[in-house]
């Protein structure tokens, strides 16, 4: 049986969807796919122990998709003294993963560098529209959530405004 | 603890000591409360400014900051950020 591939998620872009309420698009999006959706356990202690504990009730939204199973967290032995941002991306060439999720700018672009494919939170929901799974109506409202929550930046309204267009540069600095 | 010595203008004085008064503190605690408030800023502006130009990953702003990550990233919403440009 061939294996699934995996996708690791960067906090921020977990955060991006619970805080645009679209956590549940990620369900769609695995099912259609058939991947693994991972989160390294540092991942999981940023997102979830630490949200929790901070009292930011959009960390529950995110335990409770990991409850649910459509996030796995998964550790991996490194040294301790790795920063996460380091982590992230020795879990994704430890796991042989192809793409990482993440909303984080720079992180985005050194996570490029190193030849990962990597989409953004509001890419992840207007690829669901390409593919049908999410009507163009529901796009726009999380559009404008994800501008209003300062996810994404106003002036990239237009460009995300249209659906089509793809073979954006990330590792350019 | 270091002690410093300070001498300050009359009207900034009255200032330090109606502050103080509105925070039920004694003058020096507020004087204290107050340059701790001004030197975070300093920080916060630093990191902020470090994050904009790309310098630092927003784990790397919590870090500098010494906020957890959830903290930075309210951070940056509040001071009207955007996560992706």
């Amino acid at each position: 049986m061939e294996q699934q591939e995996i996708i690791i998620l960067d906090s921020s872009f977990l955060i991006s969807l619970a805080k645009i309420d679209a956590l549940s698009l990620l369900e769609v999006f695995k099912k259609k796919a058939g991947v693994t959706l991972l989160a390294p356990y540092a991942i999981y202690k940023e997102c979830v122990e630490d949200g929790i504990r901070g009292g930011y009730l959009d960390s529950l939204a995110i335990k409770k998709q990991i409850e649910r199973g459509t996030v796995s967290m998964r550790d991996v032995d490194f040294p301790s003294e790795l920063a996460v941002d380091e982590v992230l991306m020795v879990s994704a060439a430890h796991w042989g993963v192809k793409t990482v999720f993440v909303d984080d700018q720079l992180l985005l672009k050194k996570v490029a560098r190193k030849g990962f494919i990597v989409k953004r939170s509001v890419e992840f929901v207007r690829d669901l529209v390409k593919k049908g799974d999410l009507n163009r109506s529901d796009y726009l409202k999380f559009l404008n959530r994800l501008i209003k929550r300062r996810r994404l930046s106003e002036d990239k309204r237009t460009l995300y405004e249209e659906v089509e267009d793809e073979n954006l540069d990330y590792s350019a600095s | 603890m270091k002690t410093l010595t300070i001498q300050l203008p009359e009207k900034l004085y009255e200032l330090l000591v109606s502050y103080s008064r509105k925070r039920g503190k004694d003058v020096t605690d507020a004087l204290k409360e107050y340059a701790q408030i001004m030197v975070w800023e300093e920080k916060k502006e630093e990191a902020i400014s470090a994050y904009n130009e790309e310098k630092v990953t927003l784990r790397e702003l919590a870090d500098l900051l010494g906020l957890s990550y959830w903290e930075a990233d309210e951070l940056l919403e509040k001071e009207g950020i955007a996560l992706i440009r």
